[in-house]
């Protein structure tokens, strides 16, 4: 999957410019039951972004709310990377951060770690990427900008191949125990 | 307020309506000055506080009712423990003891009433009862809180088995607990009152009401010094004034000039300042809607629709409609009762109806021959839209939904579209006594773009975010319906204007 999104595509229809990036994800990661998302955006704030629209029940008002509810299928689970919000909400004592899916008649996990930048490692986030893990293939997109951030800019997405999925895999999930495990992070 | 000039050993009633744990945490009090005698000391009535006991009306929600009756000074007394942060402790013979708890209450400020005048004391016949809000319950009523039905059954205006209502019977008037519940209007305090009556007499004109007479509940010597004085309605020209016979208490006056309306006021003859007053109005003519009722449908519940001929739109429900499972006695009862409250929110939407679903009415099934709903709650919805079809003659239903959501739910689209068509089927053999109430327009959408949220609405004025797909809230066990703004309007309305755009079935064919 390829996509480029010119600035001026659909500039008089920003809702048109979300739908068509959602539908192009949705169609490439094609979600069934019981697979993993990794998703990386230093720039996530996943209180506006994703809690409050599932809080009241407005998932199409977000861009990440709409693709998420769009993934999310029966025991699918998301776990998200994020520098964001810069100040309270995720206290690094209860990570990871867990929001409630608003469907109850599917199973649907929501964690979120906050990573303060040169904690582990001198590592600072700065791509965002989306990964899939899942028993049929492991799927993974590049997205130029943050999503939410996408009315005034280029939008380019492009997708891994199988061995870069699997690297980036790799290299989340050991941030992400480093994270959860350690809670005040190490140097490695 | 006008002081009593009656026996000091009239009597008050108070019912407190309590939720029964450590305490007894009141959330509705009522006291009512009567005519009567007081007993000699307060009495508490059987099941309802005789010895300290009082027994459930509604068990499962732990709520008591507690009755009792004493001279209006003694229950001025409790009325003012109850008001106070202590609350009222009572105390039996046989030792048993409890404490009554009140939420800290301020006093409502009474609307205008169409019978006060300006600063004229009411009479006490239509004045109306100092009434006292709460911002908060001290126990979950929720159940209770904008739930008229449930009401109701405590009430004794409706029966249910596992609600017992409060005695006596007719304590509180139809509806009033829910009104005032509404409001969080918890406790309510009726005076007695001056008791009056007034009647109008018609001269050898039909038309025209020339003497009133009435009656005035009082005592020899109150009614000896005082008069009766009937003025315009503005006030502006004396109509009228009798005396008072001080044996029987009656009272007729011939007018001026005929009226309908006007003053009604007391006066005392040696100051003629006036003691009490309040506007009247006599009934002139009453109407009878003559609306014929054309046929009869039975809903899902058993019970019979009235098709009108002609559509009754409501006005839109401006404060959010909440359902919960949990508030019903029965589970049929909260079946009903999402069924009514999908019904009312229908209602409101006139004759061209838009669902905006991602899960559209969710999938219908055939099975040899008949439709299969898999869901209870697609039942009480369509429950709620064929009575609402009955009432308001909906021309046009467009049912919106997201094929990339439903696909992984659906089997085949062609079965899907099946199902559809069949469903409309349904809705045509229901009216087939009425052909004319059948919608001339049944649309199916499935729009290939992916969205999650659910509207109602009628593309013109009116937009509902409803919080659950409608193949799903009963089974959720809670339901949200709030009106949508004009900004949510603005940003929406486009969003399914451009999925009504793309293909559309039409389900009549």
């Amino acid at each position: 999957m390829n996509i480029f999104l010119g600035y001026m595509a659909c500039i008089t229809d920003l809702a048109a410019r979300k739908d068509r990036l959602v539908t192009s994800l949705v169609d490439y990661f094609d979600p069934n039951d019981d697979e993993n998302y990794y998703i990386m955006d230093p720039y996530l704030d996943v209180i506006q972004s994703i809690r409050e629209p599932f809080r009241t029940n407005r998932l199409d008002e977000k861009i990440w709310s709409n693709l998420i509810g769009a993934l999310a299928a029966n025991k699918t689970s998301f776990k998200i990377i994020t520098r964001e919000p810069r100040g309270g909400y995720l206290s690094t004592a209860s990570l990871p951060y867990v929001i409630k899916y608003p469907e109850p008649t599917i199973q649907v996990s929501i964690e979120v770690c906050k990573y303060t930048d040169t904690k582990y490692n001198n590592l600072s986030l700065h791509d965002r990427y989306i990964l899939k893990e899942s028993k049929a293939s492991n799927k993974g997109v590049h997205i130029g900008p943050s999503l939410e951030d996408i009315n005034d800019k280029d939008v380019s997405i492009t997708s891994y191949s199988t061995a870069t999925t699997e690297t980036a895999i790799q290299n989340f999930k050991n941030l992400w125990e480093q994270c959860i495990k350690y809670k005040e992070w190490r140097r490695g | 307020m006008v002081t009593n000039h009656f026996s000091s050993h009239n009597a008050t009633i108070l019912s407190l309506l309590t939720v029964s744990e450590q305490t007894e945490k009141v959330f509705f009090a009522y006291a009512k000055e009567v005519h009567d005698v007081a007993p000699a000391k307060i009495y508490w009535y059987p099941n309802a506080g005789e010895n300290g006991n009082a027994m459930f009306r509604w068990q499962d929600k732990k709520i008591k009712q507690w009755m009792l009756v004493g001279a209006d000074q003694d229950i001025k007394e409790i009325w003012r423990e109850l008001m106070s942060p202590e609350g009222y402790h009572a105390s039996w013979s046989n030792g048993k003891t409890l404490r009554f708890v009140l939420p800290s209450v301020t006093k409502r400020n009474s609307s205008n009433s169409i019978y006060e005048i300006g600063n004229v004391c009411m009479c006490g016949r239509n004045e109306a009862p100092d009434e006292y809000q709460c911002k908060t319950f001290l126990s979950d009523i929720s159940f209770l809180v904008n739930e008229e039905t449930n009401c109701s059954f405590l009430e004794g205006y409706k029966m249910n088995t596992v609600v017992r209502s409060v005695d006596p019977p007719g304590l509180f008037g139809e509806k009033m607990l829910f009104n005032k519940l509404k409001d969080k209007v918890c406790a309510v305090y009726k005076s007695r009152g001056l008791h009056w009556t007034l009647r109008g007499i018609r001269s050898s004109n039909p038309n025209d009401i020339d003497q009133l007479k009435g009656f005035i509940q009082a005592g020899k010597g109150f009614r000896a010094a005082h008069r009766i004085c009937i003025k315009d309605l503005e006030g502006d020209r004396i109509l009228g004034k009798s005396e008072i016979d001080p044996i029987t208490g009656e009272w007729t006056t011939s007018l001026a000039e005929p009226v309908w309306k006007g003053q009604f006021l007391i006066e005392e003859k040696a100051t003629k300042k006036i003691y009490c007053g309040e506007k009247f109005y006599l009934l002139k003519e009453i109407t009878v809607n003559t609306e014929m009722i054309t046929t009869v449908i039975k809903d899902l519940y058993g019970r019979e629709i009235s098709l009108s001929s002609s559509p009754k739109v409501s006005e839109p429900i401006k404060e959010t409609v909440i359902w919960d499972a949990t508030a019903f006695p029965e589970s049929v009862q909260s079946e009903i009762e999402l069924s009514d409250k999908l019904k009312n929110i229908l209602l409101t939407l006139g004759d061209r109806v838009i669902f905006n679903d991602p899960y559209f009415f969710g999938n219908i099934e055939i099975e040899n021959g008949q439709i299969k709903l898999p869901s209870k709650s697609q039942h009480i919805f369509f429950n709620a839209l064929i009575t609402c079809i009955a009432a308001n003659k909906i021309q046009e239903i467009s049912i919106v939904g997201s094929w990339k959501k439903m696909k992984k739910v659906a089997n085949d689209k062609n079965e899907f579209i099946r199902g559809y068509k069949a469903l409309y089927q349904l809705i045509q053999h229901n009216f087939r006594k009425s052909e004319h109430y059948v919608p001339k327009k049944f649309n199916l959408v499935l729009s290939e773009q992916i969205f999650h949220d659910r509207y109602w609405l009628n593309m013109t004025d009116i937009m509902y975010h409803i919080s659950n797909s409608i193949n799903g809230a009963f089974e959720n066990n809670e339901l949200r319906v709030s009106l949508a703004d004009d900004i949510d309007k603005m940003k929406i309305i486009p969003r399914i204007s451009a999925r009504l755009e793309e293909e559309i079935i039409d389900l009549t064919v």
